[in-house]
């Protein structure tokens, strides 16, 4: 069944506008914007330290810090040092605190697209009116638009702490860093809203959608972890979720961060098949 | 004449739940088609089916000469469901104007339009309202003017007046008489009384299929009874003196209400021509009565066959 792209583009619409009135969109904007604007608030009050970062030569404290971002974010040593060395360490530190919890928050602004009128029964309404395929791209699109927004407006902050505290990097390159920024944290969460768009349409209950979303990933990362350490090979699981590939999409390596961007489409299009596939046959 | 809708052996399961059980049905094009039926005999999973909602497990739909679901039924086929809601929190204008979108209107033609059916439905005035602060009515009235957008050729309306007022029942009633024929309805309803005024064609559903499907004339002229409330209580051996007329069908005494009804079979005799004999033979017979009620209802018809 082909998309109708005017269709599509009204829903879309609909979607971005009931979005930013949605207690589900305010929410995940207000916890992301809170935890941002910690991570922002630290960054500035360590604006010494994290400056010094850059410099190559670390204090015992800087070493702690280094070792516990490159654990976070399973980065090796040359990575880490282009990353805070080239790159603006403001932006990075940034990006790794932002990206470990873009799933959270992703999956929260994400959680209904049909869901609640699956659950309502108000999808009856527009059944007859457009194709079932329509309606998960026009509302996963209408999602990723409203998300996109907050997105930027993040990446505008950031932009903005790292020129004013940023002593070792040009504004051209804290600019760049910074779209980057942009473009990466939002193609972590593509992934995480097409597949609420597949929990949405399995279980036609915003509630329900989220705590399957979120019971998933987490079952995911601990059957990944724990099974990691019983047997090398069931650490494959953790590629259910393209979480493991988000800090590759840092500047360090532009080859990783092509493939991690390749592969983030690449599962966000699988999910949506997905969804699209099982909105299509299931009783409405 | 062409059909709108065809069924084929229809069945519907829900796990263990067999709703439909191998409908077979004919909806003639142009036909307000009633259907009707107690609850739980499958009137709303058939309408769901029709309209593409519930996929069948198995058999065919065909809706305007092609396979339901498909989406060159888009804007054909518009529905009054029986649950559903609109979303909570949104003006019952955006959500029509974006009904009106998805069939096609621009956005000041889907205005007008709405505009047009909300004064249809007499709920002009509340379109900055949400479905949250309408009641059970209302938010009733909003889903029929959702129905009458366009220029649908098949409307499934799922019992369209329950929950209405007796102004706005009439209303609705009126809306679908002067539509009639220019499209096809298919109605569902408890209220046999809204059927029998609205329907030209009947289908009788009962535990998942189809009991009768006879026309509304037929149902309902088939036969005819004729009630007389009796001054005294009746003799109960006076039904056999009734029963003995050849287009008596039957004869039965209600001795506590002191009545005796009698089923007459009007293709033998027309009713008015059968309750001028009857009351002879009452006169014959020196039983005196108080009052006669003629005629039959799709009512009783229905509760005949289910």
């Amino acid at each position: 069944m082909a998309l109708d792209k005017g269709h599509v583009r009204i829903l879309t619409g609909s979607e971005f506008k009931l979005m930013l009135r949605s207690p589900q969109g305010i929410l995940a904007m207000t916890f992301l914007g809170i935890y941002a604007g910690w991570v922002l608030s630290k960054l500035v009050g360590n604006a010494d330290f994290i400056n010094s970062l850059s410099s190559g030569s670390l204090s015992e404290e800087g070493t702690i810090v280094m070792a516990a971002v490159k654990w976070l974010a399973n980065l090796d040593d040359d990575l880490m040092a282009r990353l805070f060395v080239e790159h603006s360490p403001f932006v990075t530190m940034l990006f790794v605190m932002v990206a470990f919890m873009m799933p959270f928050f992703t999956m929260v602004a994400a959680l209904d697209q049909n869901a609640s009128d699956i659950g309502s029964k108000g999808i009856r309404f527009f059944l007859p009116r457009t194709g079932r395929m329509n309606l998960v791209a026009g509302r996963f699109l209408g999602v990723s638009l409203f998300w996109a927004g907050v997105v930027v407006v993040l990446g505008v902050a950031g932009i903005l702490v790292a020129l004013a505290v940023d002593e070792h990097h040009s504004a051209a390159i804290i600019f760049v860093d910074g779209l980057w920024f942009i473009l990466g944290l939002f193609l972590i969460a593509l992934p995480f809203i097409a597949f609420m768009a597949l929990c949405a349409v399995v279980t036609g209950s915003p509630l329900l959608a989220i705590t399957m979303g979120i019971g998933c990933y987490l079952g995911v990362a601990l059957m990944g972890g724990l099974g990691g350490w019983i047997h090398e090979g069931l650490k494959v699981i953790r590629f259910v979720f393209p979480a493991t590939l988000r800090y590759d999409l840092m500047l360090g390596s532009t080859a990783e961060a092509v493939i991690a961007l390749l592969a983030m489409l690449g599962y966000t299009a699988v999910y949506l098949f997905g969804a699209g596939w099982i909105f299509k046959k299931r009783d409405l | 004449m062409t059909n709108s809708v065809e069924t084929q052996n229809l069945v519907k399961n829900f796990g263990p739940v067999q709703a439909l059980r191998g409908v077979s049905l004919k909806i003639p094009a142009g036909s307000t088609f009633g259907l009707v039926g107690p609850n739980g005999a499958g009137k709303t999973t058939l309408f769901s089916i029709v309209a593409g909602f519930l996929r069948p497990t198995s058999g065919t739909v065909n809706v305007l000469g092609a396979a339901v679901a498909g989406e060159n039924l888009l804007g054909k086929l518009s529905v009054l469901p029986q649950d559903a809601t609109f979303r909570k929190g949104v003006p019952m204008g955006n959500q029509l104007v974006l009904c009106a979108r998805l069939q096609g209107y621009s956005k000041a033609q889907a205005e007008s339009e709405v505009q047009r059916v909300l004064e249809l439905t007499g709920m002009e005035g509340f379109a900055d309202r949400v479905p949250d602060k309408l009641s059970h009515g209302m938010a009733k009235r909003m889903a029929i003017a959702q129905a009458l957008m366009g220029d649908p050729q098949i409307i499934l309306l799922d019992e369209p007046l329950a929950g209405l007022d007796p102004a706005q029942a009439r209303r609705i009633r009126l809306l679908i008489q002067q539509e009639a024929g220019k499209r096809t309805f298919l109605i569902s309803s408890h209220v046999m009384a809204d059927i029998e005024m609205l329907c030209t064609h009947v289908a009788i559903i009962k535990a998942g299929e189809i009991a009768a499907q006879p026309s509304m004339e037929e149902l309902t002229r088939r036969e005819a009874v004729a009630v007389f409330t009796l001054e005294k209580q009746p003799d109960p051996g006076i039904a056999a003196v009734f029963e003995a007329i050849d287009y008596v069908s039957k004869a039965e005494v209600r001795p506590v209400e002191r009545k005796l009804q009698l089923t007459v079979r009007t293709d033998l005799k027309n009713l008015d021509e059968a309750v001028a004999d009857l009351i002879k033979v009452l006169s014959e017979k020196q039983i005196a009565f108080v009052g006669i009620q003629k005629g039959t209802s799709l009512e009783d018809a229905v509760l005949k066959i289910t």
